[in-house]
Formats: C-alpha cells, structure tokens, sequence
C-alpha cells in the first residue's frame, strides 16, 4: 500500500485549470522527486495536497483514506505537512515561538524542540530573534524544523533552495539526508534545481503544463543529461 | 491641586472610556480584518444584560463582570457562525452585514423594551477630592480598563492560546498546516471581541443608561480609535485612546462636548493622513 496515492487529479484557480492530470504514488520512507519548469504547476502540485486550491477531478489517497476533500488542518492532522515556498515563516513571533506553534498544532510535547535545535544547531542562538529577521538560509531551516516540530511522516517541500545561500543547501540536503533515516520520514521535494534533487530523490518524476506521469527511470537518474532531456532543459540547468 | 488632580481623572475617564468601547473592535479588526459595525449594538446588548438581570434582583458586579460579556460573547460566537464566516477577506461586504446587522438589533430591542432610557443605580458613592467630588465608580472604570487592555496583553504575549491567535493573524494557511482549525481561532476571536463589547456595555450601563440607540454614538468613537490605532490589538488601542481621549477631554473642558467630539474627529484625520496605516502601522509595528 502506497503512503500517498494520486489518480487523475486536476485543480484550478477559480476559473482556470493549472492542474490537469496528475498520477504518481509515494511509498513510505521514499524519497521522491518532482522536476519542472516555473509555471508547470509544481506549487499547485504541493498546495492543492494540501488543501488549498481546489481541485476539480481525481482521487488523492494518504493512508488508503480519501482526503480530497478534508480541510488543510486535519490533512496536517493526518500527518500530512508542507513546507512552502517562501517558506512562510511568522515575521513578528520569534524563532521559538514560531517552532512552539509548530508544536502546539498537535499538542505535542515541548521536548521535540530541544530535538530539533540538536538537528539544526544553527537555530540555537537564534531562539529570541525574529523570524522576519533571519536570511533567507536560516529562515529555510526554521522552516523545515517548525514542521518537523509537528511530528509529521510525510513532508511535501516546495523549493527549499530558492533565495537560499549554497552552504546553506548543502546544510539542508545533508540534514534531509539524515532526518529522513532517523525520523522515518516521506518526503515529496518539488525543485528546478537539478543536482538538489539528484543527490536525493531515490525518484523523480517531472511535471509539465499540469500533467504528471511521467516517471524518470532510476537508470537514468545519475545521467544529468538524460535527466535534462526528459525536461527539455537542454542542458542549461 | 484639587482641581488639577480632578481634571486628570476626568481626562483619564475618557481614555478608559474609548479602552473599553474599542478593544472588542480591535481584537476582531486586528485579528481578522473584519469591521463590525453592530460592535455598538453588542455594547447595548451588555447594558440591557444588566439593567435586565438586576431587576431579576442578580447582583450588579455577577450581571456586569460576567453575564454581560458571557451572554454578549455567546451570541457572538452565534453571529460568527451564520454571518461572519461567510465574509472572511471581504471587508466591504462583512461591513454592510454587520451594519444590517446594527440595524436589526435597534429595531429588534426597540420593540421588545421601548424607546426609552433605562438605568440601573450606579454602585459606589462619591468621594471628596478638596471641594470637588468623584465618583468612585469613575475610578473603578479607569481600573476596568486598564484590567481589560493589561489582559489582552497578557494573554496574546505569555499564553497558548495568544500564541496560536497572534501566528493566525500573520498567517492563516501556515498555522492550518501545522494542524490548526484557523476557522476556530476566528471564532473564538470574534466571541472574545464580543465579550468584551458586553462587558463594556455592562460597565458603562450604571453611568449612562441604556437606550437601544445608544450604540450609534459608541460604534463612531470606537471605529475612529481603532482606525487610528492600526492593527495592533493593544499598543494601538493603548496609544489612539490616549491621544484621542485626552485631546478630546482637554477640548471639552474649554469649550464643551460638541467641540470635544469634533476635535476627536479632527485629530484622528490629520493622524490618518500623516500615518495612514494607523499609529501602528509606523510606529509600535512589532507590538502586539
């Protein structure tokens, strides 16, 4: 049974359609990829998961449990969680209060932030600041450890290296690296940048003009040119 | 001195008057977005809270600090939930509702109770400052207000539930994507703005009766404070009704309450113009 299961989803802004036909699956513990061009509808991807834009047709399956239609908080609930492009960090709550809502939305227990500072030591001297203060790189990381704070088993990440400093996305794909062995942890990363996604998607799948389904086979993977062939990038990534 | 010390309680009165009127409609503005019209309408149901329950013979301090804003709070919650909810984002039209809403309330307590002003008997007596006195309820609603803001205060800044408040205000989707019904925390907010538009109403029932138009000459002074205010629930209620109150007092004091209540007007539009996004929006930004 796979952990995520979408078939034929298709959503739209008010009137216009962005999604038109998505299918792909995620297995528990996968790490999967998802390459496309900006405006190709990798966001709506992430956000109509979420719940957030409408979808109109198909089926998305978490757990065998249909949530098409459940609203984004029990999705979250469900242990459904998203890290949003821009990150979305509270501007005016400090770094440890915007972890401690990330706590409070499943009332779990405050010991799990003390478990992230270890993960990201970068945050620890940070905890009185506020989030709209810190880097772009530093809010990244705020961002992923105040959905971790949620105890969420499937992560669905929306370009995490945007605006982000190159040490710094070394930093979060070593950690993802890691986080994802100890914690247990799914993860769905939506990315243009081709070498963040290679080096740990263990699947990719590329999305064009709101169709999803294609699947890039795992030979392929570690050919960059391949890779840029089935996006049509021609090898300017 | 005497007379000095009086004209500062007087000044002080007016200020804890606009606090108390406008806090209810800070919250629910702050939070949400939403204008209120009927907040005045809420204040008059507080007051007829009290002035009803206490012909029941309830105790008067029972029917202000409580039945007031509980009763008040709940039918909040009740206009959130068939009115409110609908209008999230749209703040024309949430202010024609809520001005509808006004409306209905007038006419609706008008023909149950009557036109006409009742009152209760104000608690406490008067106590002499030199050769003037004060009411000793004057300076109990100075201390209510002060209680009312340090509260909200309080309560946004060091508890759970402020701290869920103050993340749902900046951002609505993020908060449920950490699990929380931000459509609860709206509904909540809106009861608690509510609660607290009763027990205003409750706490100004003894001194000016109450009349089911009486939220009419409310709803403006509060409006225009929180305008002023801007979206910070307490430094913007704080500042505006200590600018607004003690300007318009001082003005009343030299030339009468018509003057002092356009001076209000008057020093709130030139506010508006050189900070348009209200006091808070320049100044106090990363208060609460």
């Amino acid at each position: 049974m796979a952990l995520l299961e979408i078939h034929g989803l298709a959503a739209a802004y008010g009137p216009v359609p962005i999604l038109h036909k998505i299918d792909m699956h995620v297995e528990q513990g996968e790490f999967v990829g998802v390459l496309g061009h900006n405006g190709m509808g990798k966001t709506t991807l992430l956000r109509a998961l979420m719940g957030f834009v409408t979808t109109t047709a198909g089926s998305i399956k978490y757990q065998d449990k249909e949530i098409r239609r459940l609203p984004t908080y029990r999705r979250a609930r469900m242990g459904m969680s998203l890290v949003p492009q821009g990150r979305e960090i509270f501007p005016n709550l400090t770094v440890l209060e915007n972890l401690t809502v990330g706590i409070l939305g499943k009332k779990g227990s405050m010991d799990r932030i003390e478990e992230m500072l270890e993960f990201f030591p970068r945050l620890r001297p940070l905890l009185d600041r506020r989030g709209g203060a810190l880097s772009g790189g530093e809010q990244q990381i705020l961002a992923i450890a105040r959905c971790l704070c949620n105890h969420p088993s499937l992560i669905l990440l929306d370009e995490p290296t945007e605006g982000v400093q190159p040490s710094i996305i070394q930093e979060i794909s070593e950690v993802l690296r890691e986080l994802r062995v100890k914690q247990n942890l799914t993860i769905v990363l939506v990315e243009q940048n081709l070498d963040f996604i290679l080096g740990l998607a263990s699947r990719i799948y590329t999305i064009s003009r709101g169709v999803l389904d294609t699947e890039i086979p795992i030979k392929d993977i570690q050919d960059s040119a391949m890779v840029a062939e089935y996006l049509g990038f021609g090898g300017n990534s | 001195m005497d007379y000095s010390l009086v004209v500062a309680i007087e000044l002080l009165r007016e200020v804890a008057g606009l606090i108390l009127i406008a806090t209810g409609l800070a919250i629910v503005f702050g939070m949400m977005r939403v204008i209120n019209i009927a907040h005045g309408e809420f204040i008059m149901l507080g007051g007829y809270t009290v002035v009803l329950t206490t012909k029941q013979g309830v105790n008067i301090w029972i029917a202000i600090l409580i039945l007031a804003p509980l009763i008040v709070g709940i039918f909040g919650v009740i206009v959130e939930r068939l009115i409110i909810r609908h209008l999230y984002g749209r703040i024309i039209d949430s202010l024609l509702a809520t001005w509808g809403l006004s409306l209905f309330l007038i006419g609706f307590v008008t023909v149950v109770f009557g036109n006409t002003v009742e009152g209760v008997t104000t608690p406490f007596s008067a106590i002499a400052i030199g050769g003037y006195t004060v009411s000793i309820y004057t300076l109990f609603l100075i201390f209510a207000a002060m209680a009312v803001i340090a509260s909200v205060y309080l309560t946004l800044r060091h508890t759970k539930a402020g701290l869920i408040a103050r993340a749902t205000m900046q951002n609505p989707d993020m908060v449920e994507t950490l699990g929380i019904n931000s459509k609860l925390v709206y509904m909540a907010t809106f009861g608690i703005g509510a609660a607290f538009a009763g027990l205003a109403g409750g706490l100004l029932a003894p001194i000016s009766g109450v009349v089911p138009s009486m939220g009419a000459l409310l709803i403006g002074k509060a409006f225009i404070t929180v305008v002023t205010g801007g979206t910070a629930v307490v430094a913007g209620t704080l500042s505006a009704s200590s600018i607004l109150g003690s300007i318009s007092q001082s003005v009343t004091f030299i030339f009468g309450p018509v003057f002092g209540d356009a001076t209000l007007l008057f020093v709130a539009l030139i506010l508006l113009r050189l900070l348009p996004q209200g006091i808070t929006g320049r100044i106090f930004t990363r208060s609460v």
